[in-house]
């Protein structure tokens, strides 16, 4: 109870951050999806079924918030939480280059995903310039440098959690 | 158990997928589902309090660095902006004997501007969304008389319209969005055309359907046309970046610049359709005619 309480809070607090004053911060047109970056690093440090459940909220939390159209994100999410949750407890948790490499990889399939189903449908092709790889590389370099905080932080609070856990079914 | 078995958990994440492709491609392709309408308006109803409440605190932090960093200036500014002051007021002489001249001209021709017959309801952008933006949320919902299909600008030009409205909260599809369309007009030749968005990730816009015989280039200014039923005549979408042939040699295509860097925004009006008696508006929004 305790621990879906605090991860509720805790993705409701990011969501605010991610929608409202993240976009005031940075360059142009950049976003920084700290969500997906959450269900990745949440999903990794607890396997799959837990890492689905934790995206399917996630993704219906953005598409009642704020996303269109309903459905794309909570799959998007799903699925990233799903994927990146076959990949727990292959490597250790104080690693960092591993996850960073999975957020970076899960992120270009949600770019690539949407992408495909938002413009496949309304017709519209991509042109691969100069802006829209500038675009790219800074939101790879936002998502390092939040991926790195967002893992480290989920590092502690899933200990934390696991501790509280652990320490409760002791004292019963 | 479900995760210990692989067959069983690929059975249902392909059945979940295909749920989940469906409901994305029947709320792209049709109208939103009633239900679906109701369950986003409770939840931004719930959340939008919160966000005004983040975005306006972090706005007035915001601002204040900025004074902060701005006091050292303080004297030249007060100077140059007491120059300012004085030019400003002899051009405020010329445009008010400018304006008289006009509102005389049209009171002899019976003309009545468009633009005359909307309120403005002025409203903060809460939140934008993470993947592909071209939709955001405002802080004015149908509390404050906002409807679907009604205009959002800002004094620079045309930015959208409102498509979805919850009591506190309404949501904007920017002029990039791919099911915008605006019928334009060319300022210095008349020619029509409509103005289409070609996806968030495309900070350009797209004007087609423009006669071949029209005299289009690059540098004019491209304003709504006033001839569909959502948008005043007169404001300002963009200009034009390039003119070329449409592949059916049918019609000539031109790339615009949007009048307004969408990106940048943190209020925007909304023209309110003005009733036959004024409207009785008690809420917080200032609604200015």
């Amino acid at each position: 109870m305790t621990k879906r309480v605090v991860l509720t809070s805790l993705v409701l607090l990011l969501y605010l951050l991610q929608v409202t004053v993240l976009p005031q911060l940075l360059l142009y047109r950049i976003r920084v999806d700290l969500l997906i970056i959450w269900v990745v690093a949440y999903a990794l440090l607890t396997g799959p079924r837990e890492g689905l459940l934790c995206g399917l909220f996630v993704g219906l939390l953005l598409d009642l918030g704020v996303e269109h159209p309903f459905g794309l994100q909570i799959l998007l999410k799903g699925l990233a939480g799903y994927l990146s949750g076959t990949l727990a407890r292959k490597f250790f948790r104080e690693q960092l280059l591993l996850p960073l490499l999975v957020i970076l990889s899960v992120l270009m399939m949600q770019e690539a995903i949407s992408f495909t189903i938002l413009n496949g449908i309304s017709g519209v092709s991509i042109v691969f310039d100069r802006e829209l790889v500038n675009e790219l590389l800074l939101m790879v370099l936002y998502t390092i440098c939040f991926g790195s905080g967002i893992y480290r932080i989920m590092v502690s609070l899933v200990g934390w959690l696991d501790r509280t856990a652990y320490e409760r079914s002791e004292r019963r | 158990m479900l995760f210990h078995n692989w067959r069983k958990t690929i059975s249902f994440l392909a059945v979940l997928i295909l749920i989940l492709l469906a409901l994305t491609w029947t709320n792209l392709r049709f109208n939103r589902q009633p239900l679906l309408v109701f369950l986003q308006n409770s939840a931004r109803d719930l959340l939008a309090p919160i966000q005004n409440q983040i975005e306006s605190s972090f706005t007035w932090l915001q601002e204040g660095i900025t004074s902060l960093q701005e006091l050292g200036n303080l004297r030249q500014d007060n100077l140059r902006l007491k120059q300012e002051n004085d030019a400003l007021l002899e051009l405020a002489l010329n445009y008010k004997a400018a304006q008289e001249e006009i509102d005389r001209l049209r009171e002899l021709l019976e003309y009545k501007s468009d633009i005359a017959n909307f309120a403005v309801v002025t409203a903060r952008i809460i939140s934008w969304p993470s993947t592909w933006p071209s939709r955001s949320m405002l802080n004015v919902g149908s509390r404050n008389g906002i409807l679907i299909d009604m205009p959002v600008r800002t004094p620079r030009g045309l930015i959208g319209r409102i498509v979805q409205v919850s009591a506190s909260s309404s949501e904007l599809m920017l002029l990039n969005d791919t099911s915008s369309g605006v019928g334009g007009r060319n300022l210095s030749d008349g020619s029509l055309g409509i103005v289409r968005g070609q996806g968030s990730q495309n900070p350009h816009l797209k004007m087609i359907n423009i006669s071949l015989d029209a005299d289009i280039r690059p540098g004019d200014s491209i304003v709504t046309s006033g001839l569909g039923d959502t948008f005043p005549e007169g404001i300002l979408i963009g200009t034009v970046v390039s003119v070329d042939n449409d592949p059916s040699g049918q019609h000539k295509t031109a790339i615009l610049q949007m009048a307004v860097d969408i990106y940048r925004l943190h209020e925007v009006q909304v023209l309110l359709p003005m009733p036959e008696d004024p409207i009785d508006d008690n809420t917080d929004s200032g609604v200015d005619p």
